[in-house]
């Protein structure tokens, strides 16, 4: 028998061979196929939960950043508020007379700054504490800006020489007095200009490092007190530009 | 009158492609019973042959936006359970088992007559006791009409090692049929 006679006759006798598969065949396939539909239909729906999850989340953590902001200015630097709480105070009386006042204030912060970002820099911390010399020796300057206005007025007391006049006179003498005693505090008008100028250095010495250089581009970027990554800005020959704080919103880390 | 809506073969593949679950089953129900026929030859027994035909419908159902309708449908049904039988085949015998039979000078003479007779589950039985490797051989060969490169690509062996399984595939078998025909037929060869 040849070979080709032999393969047909099984060709043959299987072309119409049948048998019937038990249910169990159809119910596996059916579950299988069940099973590929859901995981095909709940994927997408899984992965567009998941990201709104994860906007989400983002979302809750740059909201809270934003509130963490205003209490660090507050808490974070003891220098800062040492100084701003000190000025403010005798500000506040003058305030309705001068917005130049509010200048102090910022001079201030910038002594604050100083201070912080340079608390080994000798030269700087006599740069500061020099116009604070100035200030209480130029209290004759001062009021020779300021009072004119009030010598007016007092000039006008004295003129109608009037019991009843007087009477009025000590009310603006009254209000003079504080005044006066704020001439001290009114000098760094003169101080603030010239705090202005010793500011300008603080801006030079910006950029002296690597460091500096990121600091001056976060800065930039970044208007919180404390920035997202701060570098030291020494002059050092080191020149080795090290990480003094880092605000990530929730964490943060700050070297003194 | 109410009668069962019957489909066309295309009327169910539409109607699967566009995931209506029932169509799905009328036509499995259409293809089942003729593709475990398949699938026996290619198993040890039922229970193996209903795997491949649960992995084979599986894929088939996967694949079947890739079906054109170009050429019969029960073909590439067919093709799909083949391959499914391999890979079965692969993943559970992973040495495919090649007896080397004894060198048979002396070729069994099937007696024609006796062999014709003989029933397709006769048959299957004598096909189901071959070496896994040598049914598979066969199978592709002189039922599916492969091509001995086909097989060796299909199978994952060579041209030559195709051939010569097939020669020892079909010495087996005729030596079963001889005996299969002496012991129930009462012919001898």
């Amino acid at each position: 028998m040849l070979d080709k006679e032999f393969d047909g006759v099984f060709n043959s006798k299987f072309e119409d061979f049948e048998v019937e598969p038990s249910p169990m065949v159809w119910d596996n396939i059916d579950a299988e196929l069940g099973d590929k539909k859901t995981k095909g239909t709940i994927m997408p729906w899984l992965s567009i939960a998941a990201t709104i999850i994860v906007l989400f989340t983002a979302g809750i953590l740059f909201m809270k950043k934003d509130r963490t902001v205003d209490k660090p200015a507050k808490s974070d630097k003891l220098a800062t508020n040492h100084l701003k709480q000190t000025i403010p105070v005798r500000i506040d009386e003058p305030v309705k007379k001068d917005d130049k006042v509010t200048v102090i204030t910022k001079s201030g912060d910038k002594i604050a700054s100083n201070k912080n970002y340079q608390p080994k820099n000798s030269l700087s911390i006599n740069t500061i504490t020099a116009p604070v010399v100035h200030t209480k020796d130029n209290t004759p300057v001062q009021p020779q800006t300021i009072n004119p206005d009030n010598k007016q007025l007092i000039a006008a007391v004295p003129d109608p020489a009037s019991t009843h006049i007087i009477a009025t006179v000590p009310d603006n003498d009254v209000k003079l007095a504080p005044v006066q005693t704020n001439a001290p505090v009114e000098r760094p008008i003169v101080m603030a200009s010239a705090d202005n100028q010793e500011t300008a250095p603080v801006k030079k010495r910006g950029i002296h490092s690597f460091g500096g250089l990121i600091n001056v581009l976060v800065a930039k970027i970044d208007k919180r007190p404390d920035k997202i990554i701060e570098f030291t800005d020494s002059d050092d020959d080191d020149a080795e530009s090290n990480i003094t704080g880092v605000n990530l919103g929730l964490v943060k880390i700050k070297k003194q | 009158m109410l009668l069962k809506p019957t489909y066309t073969t295309d009327e169910l593949i539409t109607r699967c492609k566009a995931g209506e679950r029932k169509a799905h089953e009328l036509l499995y129900k259409q293809f089942a019973s003729k593709m475990l026929g398949v699938c026996m030859r290619y198993a040890v027994d039922k229970m193996e042959a209903e795997d491949m035909l649960q992995n084979g419908f599986v894929k088939v159902f996967e694949k079947l936006s890739d079906y054109r309708g170009d050429g019969a449908f029960e073909g590439w049904v067919r093709r799909i359970m083949v391959h499914s039988a391999i890979a079965y085949y692969r993943k559970h015998h992973k040495a495919m088992q090649v007896i080397d039979v004894a060198d048979m000078s002396n070729e069994p003479s099937v007696n024609p007559a006796a062999f014709a007779n003989m029933g397709a589950q006769d048959l299957m039985m004598i096909i189901q006791q071959l070496a896994p490797g040598y049914r598979m051989v066969f199978n592709l060969y002189a039922i599916e009409g492969y091509s001995h490169k086909e097989i060796g690509e299909i199978v994952g062996i060579t041209e030559g090692a195709s051939k010569s399984q097939l020669s020892r595939a079909r010495t087996i078998l005729k030596d079963m049929v001889l005996k299969m025909e002496d012991k129930k037929y009462g012919y001898a060869g």
